[in-house]
């Protein structure tokens, strides 16, 4: 089919809030607000029960139809989202609005239309009122209630049937209730433009959930676009265009196929286990930082999360420090997301880099090397123990494991151990819910925890190697120093060298050990980990598919000769360009794409 | 009749959601809910009740319960507002 193109004349740009990634390149369909009038009739004598009973049989009907929308949001974006539409459900069935329409319609002898829109009529005009966004936006799920409920009353459709679509629209509104977005045609409505809104608005949730590109807070949008005109949307900048020229369009659409491409590639290794030729499974994970990152974890086939870095709740609540709750909240929502799968919670690693003065009694020389990490946590233990029990209770409601950053020497790992007992102790104690079983690892990036890996082993549930560090202090370089970043060399034999031993330490005492660092998102390295025997990596998760795709075109027998052959050669140049080269054969589909350092 | 004392804690304050999640637990039991916000009183279970409470952040809210299960009722009720209706920050 012919895409529709603009002249360029005049062409209009309306910046808001990208709240769904992607590019939609379309003519508008502009909505207009609810056109059924809602008139007052008198009914005649003795038809006030009937009225009654055909006002209860048309908001039965609109709890089916709710409750359909419930079940496939649930199913197409998962159980959260389905979440959204209980309040309408629950509007739906109050008693109270029941009640006073009932008795409306007996006492004043009017239709149920009118007697419907005046009953809620008494709680939006609450909300309405109100200066607070987001206690305005409680109105709209009424209102969305109220439309449905209209629509079956009148006999008409709904004001738009979204459904029903027969060509590709961008939809401008000046607003779009949750359910409208959810009814949305997939196939037809390729964007959305909302005047209002934000982020944070049900349509919002809802369509980045469904993967089509939206903005929302536009403004004026939807008055300045009319249905028909041509449109290009960017969900994930935030810009509306109308009217561009054919050039810029163009560009647009390179940009457009070059998303759908890497999209297409996406989904089609999403749904395909992480397994060698001869089908040794190599758990991928994600490292996130934010709970709003587990949609992409999802998205790039993460099995789990394999570091969650619990800074940002600390440097959001600076200078204070996040209560237990705010703790519990957060993991428990990450871990009852993620489900079926696990979340590996770091505790706080503040310090080094991220520095944080009012943890740190006065500023450090030398950060990197100074109070960060688990030494911190055992410096502020009370800070420790507020983090740990929060960890503890969300693990109830999940598969979650917990880990310590930064461990040097046993006695660190013993000590926060005991503090993890007593926290344990306490809660069970008072009859706190939570999952004293809790598995308890610790990062090896300390080249001394490497060295002792099998002191350590002996005391934790799991390693997971941060290969960031570990390779900054066993080379002793700072990245961020340009003028020795050329010496940051993950395939330095050193470096492989520890990890060789860390893994078997782990294998001999039979914990698991994973690696999370940079060094896991690079195909080539993640190659020659797997060959030395780590068979889970945790990453950013956009670098998943690409790792997922040479995993699956290699047989561990492969990568494992490829560590031993390189085992002879001197410097990390040569083992990195023999890696590249095995690798490359190993891989004969797009070797290129598959072989970029990272995304 | 037993009441209690609770702040909204949660940023988005008592929006739809969480007073969709307060009726559900408030349906389960036999009592009943009354929930009163500056001298207004609202019907536990009716979410439209509820919603025009309008208990923002920091909101502080009284929860009665009066019926055979209310020392159940109130303690979940509380649970619940105090663990931020279990979704929001």
């Amino acid at each position: 089919m012919k895409e529709p193109a603009g002249t360029g004349d005049g062409t209009i740009r309306l910046r808001g809030v990208g709240v769904s990634g992607g590019i939609a390149i379309g003519r508008a369909l502009v909505l207009e607000g609810p056109d059924v009038a809602i008139f007052r009739l008198d009914l005649p004598p003795g038809k006030a029960d009937g009225e009654v009973a055909r006002f209860q049989r048309a908001v039965r009907r609109a709890w089916r139809q709710l409750r359909d929308l419930r079940d496939r949001v649930r199913n197409e974006a998962g159980e959260a989202y389905g979440r959204v539409f209980e309040a309408q459900i629950l509007i739906l069935r109050d008693r109270a609005l029941h009640q006073e329409t009932a008795s409306l319609i007996r006492r004043e002898h009017v239709n149920a239309e009118w007697a419907f829109h005046t009953v809620v009529g008494r709680y939006t005009q609450v909300f309405s009122q109100l200066g607070d966004q987001a206690l305005r936006d409680r109105g709209t799920d009424i209102e969305d209630v109220e439309a449905r409920v209209q629509a079956i009353l009148t006999g008409s459709r709904k004001r738009h049937d979204l459904s029903e679509l027969t060509e590709d629209v961008i939809v401008v509104s000046a607003t779009l209730c949750p359910s409208d977005a959810a009814g949305l045609n997939r196939e037809r409505v390729i964007g959305l433009a909302i005047d209002g809104g934000g982020p944070t608005s049900h349509t919002a949730v809802i369509a980045s959930a469904l993967g089509i590109p939206a903005v929302a807070g536009l403004r004026d949008a939807s008055t300045r676009v009319r249905t028909g005109d041509f449109l290009v949307l960017d969900g994930s900048e935030g810009v509306l265009l109308n009217n561009p020229g054919e050039e810029e369009t163009a560009s647009w659409r390179d940009r457009r196929t070059r998303l759908a491409q890497r999209e297409l590639d996406l989904m089609m290794l999403r749904d395909q286990p992480a397994v060698t030729q001869e089908g040794v499974r190599v758990r991928l994970q994600a490292n996130i930082e934010l709970v709003e990152e587990l949609l992409a974890a999802r998205r790039f086939g993460a099995e789990g999360i394999g570091l969650y870095r619990s800074e940002f709740l600390y440097v959001r609540k600076a200078p204070g420090f996040p209560d237990e709750e705010e703790h519990y909240r957060t993991y428990r929502e990450l871990a009852e997301n993620a489900l079926p799968n696990e979340v590996v919670i770091r505790t706080l690693d503040l310090g080094g880099e991220r520095y944080v003065s009012t943890l740190l009694e006065r500023r450090e020389p030398n950060p990197v090397l100074g109070l960060r990490g688990i030494r911190l946590c055992l410096r502020r233990e009370d800070m420790f123990r507020t983090q740990i029990r929060g960890i503890l209770r969300a693990a109830a409601h999940g598969k979650v494991r917990m880990m310590f950053p930064m461990i040097s020497v046993l006695d660190e790992l013993r000590r926060a151990r005991a503090i993890v007992n007593e926290v344990k102790r306490d809660l069970l104690a008072q009859r706190v819910p939570c999952d004293p079983d809790v598995p308890v690892g610790i990062m090896i990036e300390v080249p001394a925890a490497a060295l002792t890996a099998d002191l350590l082993a002996r005391e934790v549930d799991f390693f997971s190697i941060g290969t960031n560090d570990l390779i900054q202090y066993a080379l002793a370089i700072d990245r961020g120093n340009e003028s020795v970043a050329y010496l940051y060399q993950p395939l330095h034999p050193a470096i492989l060298g520890l990890v060789r031993r860390v893994v078997d330490a782990a294998e001999r005492a039979g914990v698991r050990v994973s690696v999370c660092g940079e060094m896991a998102a690079s195909p080539v390295a993640a190659v020659m980990l797997a060959g030395l025997g780590v068979t889970e990596l945790s990453m950013n998760p956009a670098a998943i598919p690409p790792v997922k795709q040479v995993i699956r075109a290699i047989r561990m027998a492969d990568a494992r000769a490829l560590v031993e052959e390189t085992l002879r050669l001197d410097t990390p140049a040569a083992i990195e360009a023999l890696a590249r080269r095995r690798v490359s054969e190993l891989v004969p589909a797009e070797p290129a794409a598959a072989l970029g350092s990272r995304p | 009749m037993i009441q209690h004392e609770v702040v909204v804690r949660n940023t988005l304050g008592l929006h739809a959601r969480a007073a969709a999640r307060f009726v559900q637990v408030a349906s389960r039991f036999k009592s009943r809910i009354l929930l009163e916000h500056e001298g207004r009183t609202a019907d536990g279970k009716s979410i439209l009740g509820l919603l025009a409470l309008v208990g923002g952040q920091g909101a502080r809210l009284t929860i009665r319960a009066d019926g055979s299960d209310e020392q159940e009722a109130l303690r979940s009720l509380i649970e619940l507002v105090e663990a931020c209706f279990g979704e929001e920050r």
